[in-house]
């Protein structure tokens, strides 16, 4: 037969509603959530980039984001900056980031293009979104059933005033027609606690520059591990930079490691102690003891109670998205990423310098823990001087070793009753023969 | 050794559990109008005094309960004690008996806890509030004393007590407990973190179950301890306890703040002195009495008075 000149056509775009259906399944709500509070930190910012403020130092201090929900409704709404017409047009609502996007200004969190849209449709069918440059606004309003019957995949802006709107500058985004379950889960409240509790630790560096944030009216406020300084301690503290991403590792002692790290004891900060990775400031990855992070890896031990008090903070920072090592639901590491590689070897050297430190601790247990105690506690801005090692006290007792060994009780007394002591505890029988041990068989 | 907590005391001679008990009690009578209390089974924690057993018994003629009891030792003291032939009893965990029951039934269960907050708390209200039928109501009681999240360790660093909260109760501990690690706010944290926990369950069943607060109630009969009740209901029978609205009932009940009862220790003639003077329409002033209380002691035993327990030593 003979070949037909002209190549026959397969179809090859995807249904919407499969396309929907894939990109809100994947991901939880929570994350969802924080991806819209991560469009609102890239919103202010561009704000701050166009003001020609410093990009690596930003202040927030201007901007605050309100969360709010209930059975019904979503809502967040924001005074970062809002989005300009033309980029709304153009790019904010598109699926994916198209490859002659213009580069993102600053170090913006906001990665492929998705997380807005993707949370949005993952909460409900009735999106309405306001934004305002404070000089040009518009709005939009996408009915979702009604969309995804249509073949077109844009939206459409309403109210479009291209200079001299009078809505205040920002954006609020409103989502009714809750989709299944939604709703339920925010009315529980062990969803609003854990997500509190997650936006404050995961944006604890944008916070501490100064962004407002609250969740149904409740303000969050940032919670990270300190670090002890003094007393003869300060943490690790190195910069790299790789292919133009800036590499910052701080590894130090957030608390006393157990003496007792016994299978029965109680760990009640277990979830805060480990690594954490973060990418232009957005925590990826938190509290982390796995091989992920290099625990159990190459000559680094798995992780152990022993290691409890462990903390270690990993900054990537670069103007350049793709470079960074974080997952499309910023709740991962891409670890193959070469940056991460990169960075593996310091930290996996920082991490067994503080193994070194808890083995060591064991042999001077009393004068070491008595100087963590009286140690301050550092917040992780605050680290601010390099150090190439952890910095840990230089010892002065001898290391000590405990002996311990069981004997009848009745020869125990006998022996001590030999040895002058009456009524002695087992205990001071035992460092009794010791020392008549040494003073018989060691030359002074 | 420690002792078993009914060797402890007889749970009715701590004149703030009577006031407790009262309350519970008026709140199952306002439901009973579309709630027939009388055929619901009773789960509960009779140990070997049976109080609420009795108490049930009496008032609603309730006829299927069932006493949990995890002092395996004492099999025969327990059963010795069951005063009525109505009472089965099961030895073992509540957390090893819950999920173990047949679920078929509209069941009030009280976990009478006398122990601070501990995970199988959690474990329980979540076996209820997922199995339960809807119009089913679930009564937890806690320890609620501040101390219980300062625990002696020798290892100091390892005790921030929100930690230590959150390692019992997970995400039901409220995101601001930081701030309310004090003995004035503690019992509140304690009760809404029970609340979350029934919440939380409830709404993971299908056609809109929820929790709806019955009362959240605090007080001390030495130990601070809370009491909170919940019924769990789908649409329907939300929309009967709604009808009810058991709130316009009494300041007590409903999903309001926690409802402190401050019941005086009295001396017989201080108690026979304060009835003289009730009921009254009028709010009784402190400054009136011939003997000190504080008002708010005042308030609550001319809200409790008739349940105000009276002991006496007797000869048989």
């Amino acid at each position: 037969m003979p070949e037909s000149s002209e190549p026959e056509r397969v179809l090859a775009e995807p249904p919407k509603r499969f396309f929907i259906d894939m990109l809100t399944k994947d991901i939880e709500l929570e994350d969802c959530v924080l991806d819209l509070l991560d469009n609102c930190v890239d919103g202010a910012s561009r704000k701050l980039g166009q003001q020609r403020k410093k990009a690596r130092e930003p202040d927030y201090s201007e901007f605050s984001v309100k969360i709010g929900y209930d059975q019904a409704e979503f809502q967040i709404a924001d005074n970062c900056g809002g989005i300009p017409i033309d980029l709304a047009k153009q790019y904010a609502f598109r699926f994916g980031r198209p490859d002659d996007a213009p580069a993102s200004i600053g170090r913006s969190i906001g990665l492929y293009g998705i997380g807005m849209k993707r949370a949005m449709l993952k909460i409900g069918d009735a999106i309405h979104v306001t934004s305002s440059t404070g000089s040009e606004s518009f709005e939009l309003t996408i009915d979702v059933p009604e969309w995804r019957a249509q073949p077109a995949w844009d939206f459409e802006m309403t109210n479009v005033q291209r200079g001299k709107t009078k809505i205040p500058q920002g954006t609020t985004i409103t989502v009714r027609k809750l989709r299944d379950g939604i709703g339920k889960r925010f009315l529980d409240p062990s969803f609003t606690n854990k997500l509190i509790r997650s936006i404050e630790r995961d944006y604890a560096l944008i916070l501490h520059r100064g962004l407002t944030v609250s969740v149904n009216s409740k303000t969050v406020s940032a919670r990270f591990p300190k670090f002890k300084s003094g007393e003869g301690f300060e943490p690790l503290h190195q910069r790299h930079t790789y292919d133009g991403v800036d590499i910052d590792i701080v590894v130090g002692l957030a608390a006393s490691p157990p003496e007792d790290d016994s299978s029965e004891t109680r760990y009640p900060d277990v979830d805060v102690y480990g690594w954490y990775v973060a990418c232009n400031d957005r925590v990826v990855v938190a509290a982390d003891k796995t091989d992920m992070t290099g625990w159990g890896r190459g000559n680094v031990p798995s992780w152990h109670p022993q290691y409890l008090g462990f903390c270690g903070v990993v900054r990537f920072d670069s103007g350049e998205l793709a470079k960074l090592p974080w997952k499309t639901t910023k709740r991962a590491i891409d670890t193959s990423s070469p940056v991460y590689q990169a960075a593996i070897p310091y930290m996996a050297d920082a991490t067994r310098q503080f193994v070194q430190y808890t083995n060591q601790r064991k042999s001077y247990l009393d004068e070491l823990r008595a100087k963590e105690k009286k140690a301050v506690s550092l917040d992780i801005w605050d680290v601010k001087k390099t150090e190439r090692k952890l910095v840990v006290p230089k010892v002065k007792t001898r290391p000590m070793v405990s002996i311990q060994y069981d004997k009848p009780k009745a020869e125990v007394e006998a022996v001590g009753r030999a040895l002058g002591l009456t009524r002695a505890s087992a205990r001071a029988v035992g460092i009794a023969t010791f020392d008549y041990a040494k003073k018989r068989e060691l030359k002074k | 050794m420690t002792q078993r907590s009914f060797e402890r005391a007889n749970y009715a001679l701590r004149p703030n559990k009577c006031a407790e008990r009262k309350i519970i009690l008026d709140c199952l009578a306002l439901l009973q109008d579309e709630f027939p209390i009388r055929d619901y089974r009773y789960v509960g924690f009779g140990s070997v005094w049976f109080i609420d057993f009795i108490i049930f018994h009496k008032t609603f003629r309730m006829r299927d309960m069932i006493s949990l009891e995890r002092e395996k030792s004492r099999k025969q003291r327990v059963a010795f004690n069951k005063p009525y032939n109505c009472i089965q009893i099961r030895m073992d965990h509540s957390t090893d008996v819950l999920p173990t029951l047949a679920w078929n039934k509209r069941t009030i269960l009280w976990l009478d806890y006398d122990d601070v907050l501990e995970k199988h708390f959690f474990a329980d209200i979540d076996t209820f509030c997922r199995l339960a039928p809807s119009g089913s109501a679930l009564i937890v009681t806690s320890n609620a004393h501040l101390g219980q999240v300062y625990p002696v360790y020798e290892h100091e660093q390892l005790q921030d007590p929100v930690s230590l909260l959150r390692e019992v109760a997970g995400d039901f501990v409220p995101s601001d407990a930081a701030n309310r690690i004090t003995g004035a706010y503690f019992p509140g944290l304690v009760a809404e973190t029970l609340l979350a926990a029934a919440q939380s369950a409830s709404l993971s069943r299908p056609d809109n179950f929820s929790a709806q607060t019955l009362f959240n109630i605090g007080y001390s009969d030495g130990v601070p301890m809370v009491t909170i009740g919940v019924m769990i209901v789908n649409e329907e029978d939300r929309h009967k306890l709604d009808q009810i609205g058991i709130a316009n009932h009494a300041s007590y009940l409903g999903a309001s703040d926690q409802f402190w009862i401050d019941l005086p220790h009295l001396t017989q003639k201080e108690k026979l002195a304060l009835d003289a003077l009730l009921p009254s329409d009028k709010s009784l002033k402190v400054a009136d009495l011939p003997f000190e209380l504080r008002p708010a002691e005042l308030d609550s035993y001319a809200k409790f008075y008739r349940f105000y327990p009276v002991f006496a030593e007797f000869q048989p």
